[in-house]
């Protein structure tokens, strides 16, 4: 038995073949709320950790998390695919309609494996850096909300979030299509680990915490609708999150 | 009563309007360039070299030592020029509103009339011979008392100041441009689609990098920048190209081709309604006081309101759907439903350079006729009458990624050119003309730039079922030549890839 779609199905996986990118940022924000929801004693993404409390500095508790490298990572992975996935999608449709309609999936598989690579090289390093910074409270991704912001305001952060836009030209074909989908996948994730990185940096120190998460989210979202971004609401957003970081709820496990 | 911007060609003998605009302009280029009702100041805000972009481009007015506004000013005022997008009517509207107004002060400061109007440079008028020329006013280093022609300037293309003809008609017929009842829309799958005004896009962009082949700013928009500059002429390079008096002229001609565009029925050619369009997008000028002034585009639909009219706005095509090259099929016919998404169906796999010679190349094809029954099937209803009614998608020819380190030359584009024979000889099939102005800022990451280049797509559909259709069968492979327009040195175009689409 064969399964019939319907023509007006059809035609929405046609025109929207970078669906499944969509399908698994959403994925990844469920399992990032999943872990969220898990029982405070876990706060995510380090529920994988072993969690104590402790006392914190500015006079109130504060859960405080064993964290594991690997269970960084995963949160990285997870945070990464939820929020920069989604900003992709203009790209990967570029990647899909310059493919034929036989290899589209392909094409955008490795698109997506070029542009994870600097954005997982990251990872690697955040994750180390968590491993040596749990215990300093909310003052650290505090400060790196500060200057996730000062970097919005920069001439290099303009011209990287400029060339995060960039297209070029896809072989048609066989290894040379792999070869150039990897090759601009990198060409869009390098660059948008320098625009982004330092938020993400900063989300991931805040202990992913949700609220960080969605608001960067969104900031993310703002800053990619325009060549011409409006920065000081950007900036703005990122200084009300290092705000946020400093009250009692405001982060994850730190 | 508003102002009359009038047609150059039709002024009398006796009229002043250029004798006035001679001397704004000279007025104009004594204020320092931090005065932003200074000419340079005017023109930097269209561009300026190494503000949001770096070009090898340098300022030909630049006065050694000189002090330019604080880089600050520069970025918010300077570079803002919007190109390849349907902010490109609106920006300039605003952008020639307020120089209008400025050199209009000038002039009645200096005892001209208070009523002076910009006037507008119609090389769309097929009437007129000589419409194809550059007017004459601005041809002469000198003016007949031997004083400085300030209308003049010498870096523009070969033969222009000369008052050769720089564009044959066929290059700014507006056959493919007015009829179409749509003033923009959103890119199908990354592929730009026809309408009057550009590309919809969601922000401001100063240079888009997506150029559909039957929009106003392709043609004659950008043929004629290219054509009066040339590959290395002012006109020719968005940084400086506003320095040159004849720049304003042309722009208000394309503005009044806007007007022309909603009254060829103004029923149906109608501005957007997008509230991004309206507006969200805004933008910043100066008034002729110097005072900071934020505009979008819901302000600038109605000229009346804005204090000046044209003195011709009528549709200048006796048959809309006049078609120069004929056509084997009907474009209504051609053209696809819109949820249909494009096919590629054919590619190079290599980038290659274009100089001053013709290039050929061979794009091969992978079962195009698989791919337009997916199309056709896909665009139909489940009913086999209306499958049996769907049209024949259209063809899509895209040059994408051309990159170049300098403004240069324009390209006609032929499709299959018999071997042995040359593109000349068989204007049946030329599929279009692509000037890359801009390029050079495309070309490169900024600010303001991915660095992507331009992609310019260009509807063959004609041409390939001429060809193929009555044939019975769909080709393995096309050949398509780049012809360049002009024998002048210029800098070569690397072109990412040809593509073709059914879309």
């Amino acid at each position: 038995m064969s399964l019939t779609l319907s023509p007006s199905v059809r035609r929405f996986f046609w025109a929207h073949p970078e669906w499944w990118g969509l399908a698994l940022a959403a994925l990844a924000w469920v399992a990032l709320l999943a872990l969220h929801a898990l029982p405070q004693a876990a706060p995510p993404p380090a529920a994988l950790d072993h969690v104590h409390m402790h006392g914190m500095p500015m006079g109130h508790s504060q859960t405080h998390v064993d964290v594991s490298f690997l269970g960084e990572l995963l949160g990285w992975s997870l945070m990464v695919l939820a929020m920069m996935l989604p900003l992709t999608m203009t790209a990967l449709q570029w990647v899909a309609f310059r493919s034929f309609r036989q290899r589209r999936h392909r094409s955008m598989l490795c698109f997506l494996a070029g542009f994870l690579v600097p954005w997982m090289v990251l990872g690697v390093v955040v994750a180390g850096l968590r491993m040596f910074t749990q215990g300093y409270g909310q003052l650290l991704p505090s400060a790196a909300f500060v200057l996730a912001a000062l970097w919005m305001v920069m001439p290099p952060w303009r011209r990287a979030r400029a060339a995060c836009h960039r297209t070029m030209p896809l072989a048609p074909s066989g290894w040379k299509a792999d070869r150039s989908c990897l090759h601009y996948g990198l060409l869009i994730g390098t660059p948008c680990v320098a625009s982004c990185g330092p938020l993400m940096l900063a989300c991931a120190l805040s202990g992913h915490s949700l609220v960080a998460m969605l608001v960067g989210f969104a900031l993310g979202l703002l800053e990619r609708r325009s060549f011409r971004p409006p920065v000081r609401r950007l900036a703005a957003g990122a200084l009300l999150l290092a705000l946020w970081v400093l009250l009692p709820l405001g982060t994850g496990p730190v | 009563m508003p102002r009359v911007r009038s047609n150059v060609a039709k002024l009398s003998a006796s009229d002043q309007t250029l004798y006035w605009y001679n001397r704004a302009i000279h007025a104009m280029l004594q204020r320092p360039i931090t005065d932003p009702t200074s000419w340079r100041y005017q023109a930097a805000i269209h561009g300026y070299p190494n503000v949001n972009d770096q070009t090898n481009t340098q300022d030909p007015l630049a006065v050694p030592g000189e002090q330019l506004p604080p880089t600050s000013e520069q970025q918010q005022f300077w570079g803002q020029c919007q190109h390849g997008s349907w902010f490109f009517q609106p920006w300039h509207r605003m952008y020639l509103y307020f120089f209008e107004q400025i050199v209009a002060a000038e002039v009645a400061r200096l005892g001209g009339p208070p009523d002076w109007a910009l006037p507008y440079w119609n090389y769309c008028d097929s009437s007129n011979p000589d419409a194809r020329s550059l007017p004459v006013a601005f041809r002469n280093e000198t003016l007949p008392d031997g004083s400085k022609n300030y209308l003049f300037v010498a870096a523009r293309s070969e033969g222009c100041n000369e008052g050769a003809e720089i564009i044959p008609s066929s290059d700014v017929a507006l056959n493919q441009v007015l009829p179409t009842p749509i003033f923009s829309q959103p890119p199908k799958g990354t592929i730009p689609q026809p309408g009057f005004g550009g590309t919809e896009i969601s922000g401001a962009e100063h240079y888009g990098s997506f150029f559909y082949q039957y929009c106003v700013e392709s043609q004659p928009h950008n043929h004629i920048h290219n054509d009066v500059g040339g590959p290395t002429g002012w006109m020719s390079d968005p940084d400086i190209a506003a320095l040159d008096p004849i720049f304003w002229l042309h722009h208000a001609n394309i503005d009044r081709l806007w007007e022309v565009w909603r009254n060829v029925d103004p029923a149906t050619h109608l501005d957007p309604t997008s509230q991004t369009w309206l507006n969200t997008v805004t933008f910043q000028f100066h008034d002729v006081e110097g005072n900071v002034v934020t505009m979008h585009s819901a302000q600038v639909r109605d000229t009346r309101a804005l204090g000046y009219i044209y003195d011709d706005i009528s549709n200048p095509l006796a048959e809309p759907e006049h078609d120069t090259l004929g056509s084997a099929l009907p474009k209504a016919e051609v053209r696809m439903p819109d949820a249909v998404p494009p096919e590629l169906v054919g590619s190079t796999d290599t980038s290659f350079e274009v100089h001053d010679q013709p290039v050929h190349i061979k794009v091969p094809l992978t079962n195009p006729g698989a791919a337009r029954n997916n199309l056709t099937t896909l665009s139909a209803s489940d009913s086999a009458e209306a499958r049996s009614a769907t049209p024949q998608p259209r063809v899509l020819l895209q040059l994408e990624n051309l990159t170049a380190s300098a403004p240069t030359r324009s390209y006609y584009v032929y499709v299959n050119v018999p071997a042995g024979e040359t593109p000349e000889q068989h204007p049946e099939l030329r599929a279009g003309r692509v000037s890359p102005f801009g390029i050079a800022q495309a070309s490169r990451t900024s600010t303001q730039h991915a660095g992507s280049g331009q992609t310019h797509t260009l509807d063959i559909s004609d041409i390939y079922y001429r060809l193929f259709q009555q044939a019975g069968e769909d080709p393995n492979t096309i050949s398509v030549t780049l012809v360049p327009v002009h024998d002048q040195n210029g800098a070569p175009i690397t072109v990412g890839g040809v593509k073709l689409f059914f879309t």
